[in-house]
């Protein structure tokens, strides 16, 4: 199998053209540092592999994502590349194809951006370009798929032509030291100069790597002794600007640059990260997405979607059940069970696929680089900076994203805080219990009230960052550069693409978690230590949620109820209102809400609410928490910093409101 | 001088990256800043936020006290 892979700089429209390539959809963002790992897909026509890996500026890395690219070039065997090149940041872009010429495997690149350069003003001229660096240049628009049949001729081509590695040379000093460092490398699995190069510039993965098979000693030696020869300037330095001449070099003989037209982009900014209202005009964004996805538009939707499945759609089945035969068991399990369990959580599929329409935007527009720099002084406070608002945000959507994300940020430390706070956002696996409880008790001032718990989890979050990374985490150096790429106008197109991709989980963990928790629930109601078909109160069900009822009396919800919906719902949280579904024993979530107001007071619902949005992350975030964190430890700090936390925070609400006369 | 000193609106050319941090500065760096490079100091967000510099055809977010250790002098 041929496998070719793609580099670039970050945000230049890798992924985009894996997408179309591949056919396959990973995320795409309009800023820097949206994918985190490396991801596989099939070339169209049996071509091939084709590899998506995150964005690196050089192969120096500074952060988790770049090592992940880094170390794909280093480690994992490809039969050529694609080297996306950004055409209206040609100079910025080349540094790194300097790079990957000098190391020397098949390349082909892909200019992409030129609608963008042409507004700009900025005429590559690809011929030219082409014969200057001795390589197929391609021009193309991977957004709109442009180009995309001449790059794929190239790239079949390219497994068969093998191509001399580019020579700088470096100067006297360093080129005897490189001479030497070659003579000292045994194997010749990747390019020796190249090697001698990467390790003289200070490239930590490299370094590593040549420790494996030899000793250092000698290689140090060299590289102390061309150092000496520099006048003061450091290697990386000076091996930097060898590179930025050439890379001036090729810019002169191939870039003319015209009038460019007045960007919409700056009027934009002037307003978006104005001085005095950027930040209030942010928050007044978040009011307004809420208030649509709880209040205005979404509500309505899920309501309508309540009424069919509790109408037509339990009518339909019922007579089919009906005309099957089926026996008492089969027709309560399917219309008691999974109807109720499952069609109570898909009932906020609307609310949800509007939420993530609005993340989709945020992330494609541009705004998301924009939000880490309103950020940064806040976050700069509770030893973190801006960039780590950026997987809060994504949270919101979902946490494990949100994890993941955590790999652009540089500093350690910052991005473990980040990391062990991001299941405090409030992802949308909470929404249904939000959209049901608010519902109910806080008709009015649906939007606010869960706004509220948004910014409960938000302020939780940087108070435990505050306390952490001065405590445990403390961390120096920390530091906050970020680009800040013009605005796109999103496609229509793609941001439908994008909030499918992210609400289609949703749906899928509905017909497999949910649908497998319901069911199991059910059981669970309908037999009881005395047998089947017992009444609820005495089912397995009531008797394991009497055991934990008690604890959770003081914070206002002692009922074996609650206490069960909270159990299974550390399986997903939507598993929750599955649980009361069934529990309630009613036919829609209209009912549902008549019922729980019983049943609980307002008072306790927010006490109830806060506790689901802190109590603990669902086991598919603990275990992307494992998996980035790469210790148990931390991993099980958060499972039960949640629980002590929701305890405390819910005690407080429901003690302290029932003493204010709630 | 450095480019906290600037007004907004001004370009400014960098003379000297020394004084910055070593992962900031290579950050820098690797966004095609570095010393002769023509800058356009943007604005601050308020409350000693971040401020924005422009070059040529990007824009960038940086801390204020990082942008005390820039040096920069008044292009002509
Ligand atoms: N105008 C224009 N926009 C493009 C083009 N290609 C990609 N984009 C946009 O550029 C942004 C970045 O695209 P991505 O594909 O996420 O870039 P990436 O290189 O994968 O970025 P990282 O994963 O962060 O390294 C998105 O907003 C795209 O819609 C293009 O040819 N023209
Ligand atoms: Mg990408």
């Amino acid at each position: 199998m041929l496998t070719y892979a793609l580099f670039g700089n970050p945000n230049t429209g890798k992924t985009s053209l894996f997408n179309q390539l591949t056919g396959s959809y990973q995320t795409v963002g309009n800023w820097a540092g949206v994918t985190v790992e490396k991801k596989i897909g099939k070339l169209k026509g049996n071509q091939g592999e084709l590899i998506d890996l995150p964005g690196i500026y050089t192969l120096n890395p500074l952060s988790e994502d770049e090592t992940v690219a880094m170390n794909f070039l280093l480690q994992e065997s490809f039969e050529g590349a694609v080297n996306i090149v950004d055409a209206s940041h040609l100079d910025k872009n080349l540094y790194l194809t300097v790079q990957l010429l000098e190391f020397g495997k098949p390349l082909v690149i892909g200019l992409n951006m030129v609608d963008v350069a042409k507004r700009r003003g900025i005429d590559v001229d690809a011929q030219k370009l082409e014969e200057v660096l001795g390589i197929p240049v391609v021009p193309i628009i991977a957004r709109s798929g442009q180009g995309l049949d001449q790059l794929q001729t190239y790239l079949a081509q390219l497994s068969d032509k093998s191509r001399r590695a580019l020579r700088l040379n470096y100067g006297d000093a360093v080129e005897q030291a490189i001479e030497n460092i070659e003579a000292n490398i045994p194997d010749d699995s990747h390019n020796r100069r190249w090697l001698a190069l990467q390790f003289l510039e200070g490239n930590p993965i490299v370094e590593k790597y040549l420790s494996e098979n030899i000793s250092m000693d000698a290689l140090n030696r060299f590289k102390q002794q061309a150092e000496k020869l520099l006048n003061g300037r450091s290697l990386y330095q000076h091996i930097q600007t060898v590179r930025q001449e050439f890379v001036q070099d090729v810019m002169k003989k191939t870039v003319r640059k015209g009038k460019a037209n007045v960007l919409l982009s700056e009027r934009l900014d002037q307003v978006l990260t104005h001085r005095i209202f950027g930040i209030p005009i942010f928050l007044g964004l978040m009011f307004l997405i809420f208030q649509l996805t709880f209040d205005w538009l979404g509500t309505p939707l899920s309501d309508a979607l309540d009424s069919f499945f509790a109408g037509p759609l339990t009518g339909w089945l019922e007579a089919l059940l009906g005309a099957m035969d089926a026996t008492v068991f089969i027709h309560r399990l399917i219309i008691d069970g999974i109807v109720a369990g499952v069609g109570g959580v898909l009932v906020f599929v609307p609310q949800i696929f509007i939420l993530f329409f609005f993340i989709s935007i945020i992330e494609d527009s541009g705004y998301m680089a924009r939000v880490a720099v309103l950020m940064d002084r806040v976050m700069e406070k509770i030893g973190l900076n801006g960039k780590a608002f950026i997987p809060m945000i994504i949270g919101f959507g979902c946490n494990v994203p949100a994890v993941m994300a955590t790999r652009s940020i540089e500093q350690p430390k910052e991005r473990l805080i980040t990391m062990l706070l991001s299941p405090l956002m409030s992802c949308s696996a909470r929404l249904p219990v939000y959209a049901l409880f608010a519902g109910a008790f806080f008709a009015e001032n649906q939007g606010i009230v869960v706004l509220s718990l948004y910014v409960l989890g938000i302020i939780l979050a940087f108070a435990l960052a505050k306390l952490l990374s001065s405590t445990i985490l403390r961390n120096e150096g920390s530091f906050f550069v970020v680009e800040l790429p013009p605005y796109h106008t999103p496609q229509v197109r793609s941001l439908i693409r994008s909030t499918w991709e992210k609400g289609k989980g949703f749906i899928k963990k509905a017909g497999t978690i949910i649908f497998a928790g319901t069911v199991l629930i059910w059981l669970l109601s309908y037999t009881g230590p005395t047998g089947m078909d017992v009444s609820i109160d005495e089912s397995f069900l009531a008797v394991s949620g009497q055991w934990v009822a008690p604890l959770l009396a003081p914070i206002g919800f002692g009922t074996w109820e609650a206490g069960v919906a909270l159990m299974t719902g550390a399986l997903a949280k939507e598993v929750i209102i599955s649980t009361m579904n069934i529990i309630y024993f009613v036919p829609d979530v209209d009912t549902l809400k008549g019922v729980i107001m019983a049943s609980f007071t307002p008072l306790q619902a927010y006490s109830f609410m806060a506790f689901v949005l802190l109590y603990m992350p669902c086991i598919a975030t603990v275990a992307v928490i494992r998996k980035e964190s790469h210790s148990l430890k931390w991993t099980l700090f958060s499972l039960v910093y949640g629980l002590v936390l929701a305890y405390l925070v819910s005690l407080v609400i429901y003690q302290v409101g029932q003493l204010l006369g709630f | 001088m450095n480019l906290f000193d600037i007004k907004e609106g001004e370009k400014v050319t960098i003379t000297s990256m020394n004084g910055l941090q070593d992962r900031v500065r290579r950050r820098l760096q690797h966004l095609g800043l570095m010393e002769g490079s023509e800058i356009c100091y943007q604005c601050k967000v308020p409350f000693g936020g971040p401020c924005i510099l422009a070059t040529e055809n990007q824009k960038i977010g940086i801390r204020r006290k990082d942008a005390a250790c820039i040096q920069v002098r008044k292009s002509c």
